[in-house]
């Protein structure tokens, strides 16, 4: 089960409203590299992972994911509270706004609704660690090409912080990977996969 | 200190333990990262119970309802802080 904190992992305190900010920003809420994805990712994997640590690493960075989900749905609603339909229609944001107001919607910055096709669950072990491996990657670009478009220090800070832990969970994720080919056969880690072939009934 | 002071040390304890934690899924045995996780793990307990006395629950399950549904009082979090 999960239990929420009423606090983020990292404060974001916006004090200048920016709805053009939002449009792209919003892909980290609900785009193909955004958090929800990822959580959902690493939450779907764990269950036929049968390394220990490995399930570990899957549930602690999927749980961090939504924290992080928050903190973007902050950012989102920050930069478009109060927001007048003169500044929507200034920031383009008119096709936004006439299906979802100011409400936080999980869409990619293209404005392609969430799509569970972009998060994998293969149920294997090295295939499923070296998603996530390249999903942090992908995330880290993704916030490399949002620092190169904001210039206001409250969007900043939180957005470096989200862009640090991708680096971390792709750390994390690596040793994971380690730890499951510490377990496998080291001259060909692809003969089988572990979570399918280690079953009981198949050795 | 003010509720953001007060805060900030309960997030700044629960990233400790946070990003320990990680390091500890994947390194199960180091017994230094365990030290300092155990150490931290005071730290935030403390910094929890001084919030939750001035400000009210961090979790609906800390609720004191001698006081009222607290919960659902003062700022959620993606308010901006004042």
């Amino acid at each position: 089960m999960w239990q929420y904190e009423k606090k983020l992992q990292f404060p974001v305190n916006i004090k200048n409203p920016n709805p053009a900010m939002a449009k792209f920003i919003i892909s980290q809420y609900g785009g193909p590299d955004g958090e929800i994805g990822a959580s959902l990712r690493y939450l779907s994997q764990r269950y036929s992972m049968p390394y220990r640590e490995a399930a570990g690493v899957l549930t602690d960075v999927g749980t961090e994911e939504l924290a992080h989900l928050e903190m973007v749905a902050t950012i989102v609603r920050q930069l478009t509270r109060n927001m007048t339909i003169e500044q929507v229609k200034e920031a383009g944001m008119e096709t936004y706004f006439v299906d979802h107001t100011g409400g936080v919607y999980a869409q990619a910055a293209a404005g392609f609704p969430f799509d569970a096709l972009c998060f994998a669950s293969k149920g294997d072990a090295i295939t499923d660690l070296v998603e996530d491996m390249a999903a942090e990657q992908k995330a880290r670009t993704t916030y490399d090409n949002i620092l190169r478009m904001v210039d206001d220090p409250d969007v900043i800070a939180p957005i470096r912080f989200l862009r640090e832990r991708e680096i971390v969970h792709f750390q994390r994720f690596g040793e994971a990977l380690r730890i499951v080919q510490d377990n496998l056969d080291s001259k060909n880690f692809y003969a089988i996969n572990p979570e399918f072939d280690l079953r009981p009934q198949n050795l | 200190m003010n509720r953001n002071e007060m805060l900030r040390k309960v997030q700044e304890a629960d990233f400790v333990l946070y990003d320990t934690a990680l390091f500890l899924d994947t390194h199960p045995t180091c017994q230094a990262a365990l030290e300092f996780f155990n150490q931290y793990q005071k730290v935030y307990t403390e910094a929890v119970a001084d919030y939750e006395a001035q400000f009210g629950p961090l979790v609906a399950i800390d609720t004191d309802t001698s006081q009222g549904w607290t919960w659902v009082q003062g700022p959620w979090p993606w308010e901006t802080e004042a």
